[in-house]
């Protein structure tokens, strides 16, 4: 579970956004991209120091800006939730296809993460990660050819 | 690409990581990535009162853009080696 | 000619290992097939708990729990922590945090035993006096740099890389 689906199954929450400039924004989430830009609706904005505050009914936010989200504590428990259903209607999907079945994700860390360089973006797919890059080195010698 | 490359030679060694806002921190290298990230296991900080956590910290994930340098043994690096694949890039 | 070899991910997990082996065999798993990646450097501090210096110097402590190829980070059970001179600290609870990656200059595995050793011997005091007392240390800094630069400038002709954002 990547950090950006948290973000997307977060859609219609309240949340804070701290921007780089260290102004910060409450409000819930209407959407999100893959470049973390959001919307946001019923907007409290606060400048860095916390004292002047204004109320803006919708904004836009441009992911580079952002420095970090604080989320509602229960979005943790409502994704997890979220998950193993989708994982549970997969299996059974993946067992009525004939395919091997790839076994019970639920509750297995070992799954939980997609790393790899080349991130796709469909979550479903278990541990595929895409290619692995550049797996080993050169022993007694620098590689210093460009990708 | 190159000193990717060379930094994937010094993994196991002890390095001593000097970021830019002069603390130093040493450890041995485990992993390097592409944007010159640092893995270092077993660390030690020259500084115990700015992060006085760290004496609890095992293994530190350093952001290589927060680098400023990072001291190694000279007996680490072939220096003509490195020449060498440093003219080969420049082809 | 350097010597450094790679370990070889072990995969005898021993019987008397503790818990540690499963996210054990996880590190192996991306250290062998995804070596040299940002995600082999952050997996194996997932579900741990971990310390996080970001860029506005801020300390955060928190359960890992996921994170992408940007280093960006999801933290759990997140808690503050302000330390201030004379051995003083504060802490705040802050619950869930999704972190941008750019944003983070350290992120470091805490050995549970040892955690609390650092705050043990300091005095702990309400948070937002800290926070006050913190900023205004910030902004005395930032003011120093500013005018450090400017005279490096006028003098010696260089120039400075510091910039107010970057308080760590």
């Amino acid at each position: 579970m990547l950090p950006l689906y948290l973000l997307t199954a977060a859609k219609n929450q309240p949340m804070l956004v701290e921007l780089k400039s260290g102004e910060t924004l409450n409000g819930h989430l209407i959407n999100c991209d893959s470049w973390m830009n959001l919307t946001l609706r019923d907007v409290i904005q606060s400048s860095a120091g916390g004292d002047q505050f204004l109320l803006i009914p919708e904004c836009y936010v441009r992911g580079n800006h952002i420095k970090y989200l604080r989320l509602p504590d229960e979005i943790m428990d409502q994704v997890k939730e979220a998950n193993i259903q989708n994982m549970e209607q997969r299996n059974f999907n993946r067992h009525n296809q004939g395919r091997n079945n790839r076994g019970n994700f639920r509750g297995n860390k070992r799954y939980n993460n997609q790393g790899g360089r080349n991130q796709n973006q469909s979550r479903g797919q278990g541990n595929q990660g895409g290619q692995g890059g550049n797996g080993g080195y050169n022993r007694g010698g620098f590689n210093n050819a460009t990708q | 690409m190159l000193f990717f490359s060379f930094f994937k030679t010094l993994v196991d060694q002890e390095v001593t990581v000097e970021l830019k806002n002069d603390i130093s921190i040493t450890g041995t290298l485990k992993s390097v990535d592409q944007f010159l990230n640092l893995k270092l296991d077993n660390i030690t900080c020259n500084n115990d009162t700015k992060y006085p956590h760290l004496i609890a910290v095992r293994n530190l994930f350093i952001r290589g853009s927060t680098v400023r340098y990072v001291h190694l043994k000279k007996e680490s690096v072939d220096t003509n080696l490195l020449q060498d694949a440093a003219r080969r890039g420049m082809l | 000619m350097s010597q450094a070899q790679i370990q070889q991910p072990h995969h005898q997990q021993q019987p008397n290992k503790n818990v540690d082996a499963l996210s054990q065999g996880v590190e192996d798993l991306y250290l062998e097939s995804y070596a040299f990646t940002t995600a082999a450097g952050i997996v194996g501090s997932v579900d741990r708990k971990v310390f996080v210096l970001l860029r506005d110097g801020r300390n955060l402590f928190g359960i890992l729990r996921t994170f992408d190829q940007y280093a960006n980070l999801v933290l759990q059970d997140t808690i503050e922590r302000i330390y201030l001179p004379n051995n003083r600290y504060a802490e705040a609870d802050r619950g869930v945090f999704l972190i941008r990656g750019e944003n983070v200059v350290m992120l470091g595995e805490l050995d549970i035993d040892k955690e609390d050793t650092a705050i043990e011997e300091m005095v702990q005091m309400p948070f937002n006096e800290a926070d006050k007392e913190w900023e205004a240390l910030n902004a005395e800094r930032i003011k120093l740099e500013t005018q450090r630069a400017k005279k490096l400038l006028k003098v010696s002709g260089l120039t400075s890389d510091f910039v107010k954002s970057d308080l760590y």
